[in-house]
């Protein structure tokens, strides 16, 4: 697996938490809370509404199976993605639209998200479409969602079952470079 | 593709079907199963959405007798909720946000255990916003996996009639869902939109497809919904499922420039759309448009600049600044504030492109105006990835002289195909 440590993906995804965490009165972000569904970034919680903050990953989740499963090398921008904190969704706006990014909450998330990349992946190969990994939602009345190219490392805009509508950034660390946080709660749509 | 370059054309001329909404396509057959009688519904959109929404109301006990290429639909009503045969009653809705929206409100008024799941992509998709409005009312929905993510299990027939809030700055499918589910409560119900506003042009759309099926909902200012519960809806017979009015404006516009007729089906006379109004501003503006059930019709003429408030149409506003390239006099648009505030500042976008193909052009906060060019002038166009200058801007190709627009593919947000239809009317090959 792909060391995330020096990865550009990473850091930009650590500037963009905490230009989110600077947004918040008290630094914290929240979500709904649910007793069943626990977390290291939780700091602290109501009957409600749970706080948190990114808590890095130790260890990291593993891509190494799915890689297996797909019989091809994941791009290291999506591992670094993917497994540089425990998070809550994030609430952005790019100069395109709303984006809401993935992040995994704890490791039954990433067990959920496995399952979910797998059939992605099985979706693509179906259809003789090149590989690509999702990691965000756009605007809540449309079903676009935003992928990596798992070739290129490009930033693509898509809709299930179709081919990529077009390239939106050349690749993820300056995608999420240009991304402004917003107050919006993380479970929008 | 980087850019295309429309050659001028002279002769505009043809007839073009728009694919029904894929919303209002659902929104249609589900209100068709719960109305009192039969409706035969034309236009539908081909689309797996409309696949998922017709195989769940059959699991739910729903005939619907589809057409062969799968453009019309019998829906043969329940006259009111499901009365499902399994228990539970698994639905799978693949990653139609249309169909699991609408099914997940109506389903936690209908008596019955459901359990509601959908792909890959839908599991990634929240709901919880949705599921926290019906919890407020008294559903007990819960979640299989991912909390605020399907898959769901619904124990129906908790739902009652009373207040509920939600913020504005949700999916406005949210709201939808329960305005249309509300009215077959037994009480009346009143929905409080927070903050935000939500996007009114979409909720005249609900409101007008539910008025078709018999049941209305008020609204002050689209903040504070009422809905008189023991409704019912009835079948209005026919319906048909209309395209999407601002898509049609650019074919509509070209026949009025290009001397026409276009005829363009799936836009009709009774159209839930706010834009279809477009049709007043062209005939103000000199075209001769005639109006019918299921289709329109446009034959050019002389235009005329004119000085139009579009607050109403901002969509195809920007059609109307196209169209003023045509016209003889000034064109004057004011009231489009919403024109600064989409993701692509469309005043900036519109202007400098008019002003590219020779237009003299001044702007303002919620304005343009426009003066003509003697002459349009060959251009290369800016489209900003916005799908409707793209669209405005082909109506250039009217002109003497040729237009290039570049990244034309932004038009597949919206209507994939645009340019080979633009091509179909226009009888040229663009390259």
């Amino acid at each position: 697996m792909t060391v995330v440590e020096g990865s550009a993906v990473a850091a930009q995804l650590e500037a963009l938490m905490a230009r989110a965490m600077s947004r918040a009165a008290d630094g914290l972000l929240s979500a709904p809370f649910d007793p069943a569904w626990r977390s290291d970034c939780e700091v602290h919680s109501t009957s409600a509404t749970t706080w948190w903050r990114p808590a890095p990953q130790v260890p990291q989740v593993d891509f190494s199976g799915i890689e297996h499963a797909l019989e091809t090398q994941l791009h290291p921008d999506i591992i670094a993605y993917y497994s540089t904190y425990w998070a809550g969704t994030l609430e952005a706006y790019s100069d395109e639209g709303p984006v809401s990014l993935i992040q995994l909450w704890n490791p039954e998330d990433f067990e959920r998200l496995r399952a979910n990349l797998i059939g992605h992946a099985l979706a693509k190969h179906r259809r003789r479409l090149p590989l690509t990994i999702f990691f965000a939602n756009t605007e809540p009345d449309a079903e676009l969602f935003l992928s990596l190219d798992n070739q290129t490392g490009e930033v693509l805009l898509e809709e299930p079952s179709k081919p990529p509508q077009r390239v939106v950034e050349a690749c993820l660390a300056d995608f999420l470079a240009r991304l402004k946080p917003t107050a919006r709660r993380p479970d929008l749509y | 593709m980087d850019h295309i370059t429309l050659q001028p054309v002279k002769r505009v001329s043809g007839e073009v079907t728009l694919p029904g909404s894929k919303s209002l396509s659902n929104r249609a057959l589900l209100l068709g199963a719960l109305a009192a009688g039969n409706t035969q519904l034309t236009n539908l959109l081909k689309s797996d959405d409309v696949d998922r929404m017709t195989d769940a109301l059959r699991q739910l006990g729903t005939t619907v007798d589809l057409s062969g290429d799968g453009t019309e639909a019998l829906v043969h009503g329940n006259a009111g909720l499901f009365q499902p045969s399994a228990d539970p009653t698994q639905l799978f809705l693949g990653n139609a946000g249309t169909a699991i929206r609408p099914l997940t409100a109506m389903l936690s008024l209908t008596p019955g255990a459901f359990e509601v799941d959908g792909d890959e992509y839908m599991r990634e998709r929240p709901i919880g916003q949705l599921v926290d409005a019906l919890t407020q009312l008294g559903a007990s929905i819960s979640y299989q996996g991912k909390p605020g993510c399907p898959p769901l299990r619904i124990e129906g027939g908790k739902v009652k009639p009373g207040k509920v809030q939600i913020p504005g700055n949700i999916s406005s499918q949210y709201l939808t869902a329960l305005l249309m589910a509300l009215p077959l409560l037994p009480g009346d119900s009143t929905i409080t939109v927070l903050g935000e506003q939500v996007s009114k042009p979409y909720l005249d759309i609900t409101l007008g497809i539910m008025k078709a099926f018999g049941v209305t909902a008020s609204h002050e200012d689209y903040k504070v919904f009422s809905v008189q519960g023991g409704s019912a809806y009835q079948s209005p017979g026919h319906y048909l499922i209309e395209g999407d009015a601002s898509s049609a404006s650019y074919f509509l516009a070209a026949a009025a420039i290009g001397g026409g007729p276009v005829k363009v089906h799936g836009l009709g006379r009774n159209s839930v759309q706010g834009d279809y109004s477009f049709l007043d501003t062209l005939e103000q503006m000199g075209a001769r448009v005639n109006r019918q059930d299921t289709w329109v019709e446009v034959k050019g003429a002389p235009l005329q600049g004119m000085d139009l408030d579009l607050n109403h149409i901002p969509d195809a506003a920007m059609t109307v600044a196209a169209l003023a390239l045509f016209a003889k006099g000034r064109t004057s648009i004011r009231n489009i504030y919403n024109w600064r505030v989409k993701e692509t500042d469309r005043m900036h976008a519109m202007a400098t492109g008019l002003r590219a193909l020779g237009a003299e052009v001044t702007t303002g906060d919620d304005y343009i105006v426009i003066d003509p060019p003697a002459r349009i002038q060959p251009a290369r166009l800016d489209t900003y990835g916005d799908h409707r200058v793209a669209m405005s801007f082909s109506l250039a190709a009217l002109g003497d002289a040729p237009v290039t627009i570049n990244d034309p593919d932004c038009t597949s947000k919206t209507f994939p195909g645009y340019f080979q239809a633009f091509a179909a009317i226009t009888g040229r090959d663009h390259v």
